[in-house]
Formats: structure tokens, sequence, C-alpha cells
């Protein structure tokens, strides 16, 4: 009845609504799955360890616990798949920050045991960042990894003109959390950007 | 006496400018190239750091560490016949092949030798990572990223075609 006194009833409960769509919003971000550019690996997949032939003597994948592990299997024979690959990861990760990237191991393992040697191997992957590793191994060691990581691999015929033989690979990036679980993967053509997208999604959880 | 000196610099430095950049585009009896490039890997030269174990002696005739390396063009057919890219060669490879990468829906690599590549009449080709590509083997030497090379293309119409191709690290 009495004109004078103004009315906060509306105007406060307006505020008032707003605070709590804000404050559910912020809630949402922060509970909400990330979306990644790969293909989710879930629930998580233990791996089993392997042991592979190193520039410096046998490595067992148990001693990249802690890190996030990309394995990538190639041949270095490879003009084309495998290096863009590298390539690819290697500015995927120099986009994510110095700090973040030292979270993440690049292996290489060349399924190619006729002709890549552990050196041969890890020459190759050094090539495009000097942390990357390169693997290789017996022909025993090469089937039995290859079958554990669901890595099909041929080595072709030799071309008889000129003695080079191709190699048919899966050619996929498998990330592994540090403990050793497979969580994503990445299939060949992802680029720079969308791997550092998941990358940096991977070292916020 | 000047003015002659300056005049003729001036000439020297127009024409010097207004030569065609090797590099941008090549045109020759309806085939332009364009973005040549070869890719050597790393901003390192493959064969520093290498351990050269003797045991771990690579098949005779492969380059240890560095055994191919990937050319890669666009082509685009301008003239008013279907064409095809027949061969390429340059002087670092002892071989020179065209390859096709594949991957498959399995996410399977694989790789095959073709005999051409098809330019047909107003398409443009591109030979890129994952598709077509020059694959040089049996390498003399390796070119230094940031040099050109001089490509060798031949064509079934337009016949042999030279490009300067930069050598890139990716």
């Amino acid at each position: 009845m009495n004109s004078r006194r103004p009315n906060f009833r509306v105007p406060l409960f307006i505020l008032a609504a707003l605070v709590v769509i804000a404050a559910g919003a912020l809630v949402y971000e922060r509970i909400k799955t990330p979306t990644y550019y790969g293909s989710v690996i879930s629930p998580p997949k233990a791996m089993p360890g392997f042991t592979l032939q190193s520039a410096n003597g046998p490595v067992s994948l148990d001693s990249f616990r802690g890190k996030y592990v990309l394995v990538y299997f190639g041949y270095t024979s490879c003009p084309d798949i495998c290096p863009i690959t590298l390539a690819t990861l290697t500015e995927a990760l120099a986009k994510l920050g110095t700090k973040e990237a030292e979270e993440f191991q690049v292996i290489f393992i060349s399924v190619d045991y006729k002709r890549d040697t552990p050196q041969i191997s890890d020459a190759f992957a050094k090539k495009f960042n000097s942390n990357f590793i390169g693997l290789s191994g017996t022909e025993n060691q090469i089937n039995l990894v290859t079958q554990e990581y669901g890595i099909y691999y041929k080595l072709n015929p030799p071309d008889p003109a000129t003695g080079f033989y191709s190699v048919d690979h899966t050619a996929l990036v498998q990330v592994l959390n540090p403990q050793g679980e497979l969580i994503l993967i990445w299939p060949f053509g992802m680029q720079p950007d969308q791997e550092t997208s998941d990358l940096a999604a991977l070292v916020s959880r | 006496m000047k003015s002659r000196i300056l005049i003729f610099a001036l000439i020297v430095s127009v024409l010097t400018a207004c030569a065609p950049s090797a590099n941008s585009s090549t045109s020759q009896n309806g085939i332009q190239i364009e973005q040549a490039r070869i890719v050597v890997p790393g901003s390192v030269t493959p064969m520093s750091g290498m351990n050269m174990n003797s045991n771990s002696t690579p098949m005779a005739g492969m380059n240890m560490g560095t055994p191919s390396l990937a050319g890669y063009l666009v082509i685009k057919n301008t003239g008013s016949a279907d064409d095809q890219l027949l061969s390429a060669s340059a002087d670092f490879a002892g071989m020179v092949m065209l390859h096709k990468s594949v991957v498959d829906s399995n996410n399977v690599a694989t790789m095959q030798e073709v005999q051409s590549i098809d330019i047909p009449v107003g398409q443009t080709v591109t030979l890129q990572p994952g598709g077509f590509h020059i694959m040089f083997m049996n390498l003399k030497t390796t070119p230094q990223v940031g040099s050109k090379i001089t490509l060798t293309l031949v064509f079934q119409k337009a016949g042999t075609i030279s490009v300067q191709a930069d050598v890139t690290s990716e």
C-alpha cells in the first residue's frame, strides 16, 4: 500500500536464478567428460608388458610406467605414412608446451625385423624428436607384441628388380595411461591440432 | 657516366626481380606443376648420431637410416588431352618409383608401386602423404633441408618437365 517502499522482490529473484544457473554451468564444466578426437577405449584396457630391443639393450614396457605412452608400429623404409605419423606427433607435442609434453613418451616399434635393427629404429625415431624411442625385435618378439597390441603386419615379397619390399601394417597410434592401460586410439589422418587437444585433455584430468 | 651506370644497375635489378621464381609454378605443354617438395624428416642430418655398429649391417644397397624418401607435388592438366605421369628422377637417388599409399577401413597401411598416375584433362592431382607419392631409393646423398633439388618428371603427352623441388623436413 505504501507506494514509497521499493519492491526488491522481482529483481532479487532474477538475480538468485542467474546465480544458480551460473553455478550449475560451472559444476557441469568441471564434471563433464572431455571430448576426444581419437577413439576412446572405455573401460581402459590393461595391456600386457612386452620386451623388445632398444639401442641400449632390452627394454620392457614397465619401465615407462608413470608416463603416458604413445605407441606406433611401422618400419623405417617407409617413405610416407610412418614419417608423417611421427612428424604429426612431433608437432602435436610441440604445440602442447614443454612441461606438459614431458608426461608423454613416444615409442616407435619397427615390425621390419629383417631390415631394422634397434639402432636403425632408434635413429629413425630420433630424427623427429630426440626424446622419441625406437625399438625393434626378433621375429618372435615382433609377432608377440603385434599380437598383444592388435597390430596386423606383413613383410611383402621383395621387388625382383630392386630388392625393395614394403611392409603392410596397422597404422594407428595407441595411447596408454601411466598405469599401462590403453585409453585412446588415434587413426591415421589425425591432425596435429587434434592430437594436441587430446593430449591437453589427458593432462588436465 | 654515373647516370648510365645507375640506369644499367636499375635495369639489371629489375630483370633479376622479374625472373620467374623457379619454385612457385612450372607450366609446360599443358601441365602445371606446383608445390614440389621432397621430405627429409628431422632437422638433424640422418647420418649423424648413427651407431655404425658392424653387427647391424643392413641389406646391401640400403642406405642405413634413410632408405627411402618421399616427394610430393600438385599436378594440374591445363591442356586439351588426358595425360599421365610416367616416371620421375633426381640425381641424388639411384632408383625412383611412383607409389600409392592406402590406409583401409581397418587402419592397415599398404603401399603399392604404380606404373603411372593419370592426370585427366582439366583435373588437379595432388601427390600427398597417405596417397600418391614419388619414392626415392638407393640414395647416393641425402638432400639438405632448405635446399632445392631438380626433379625431372616424364609425362606421356607433355614430355619431360624439370621442376625445382624444395627440400623440407615435413
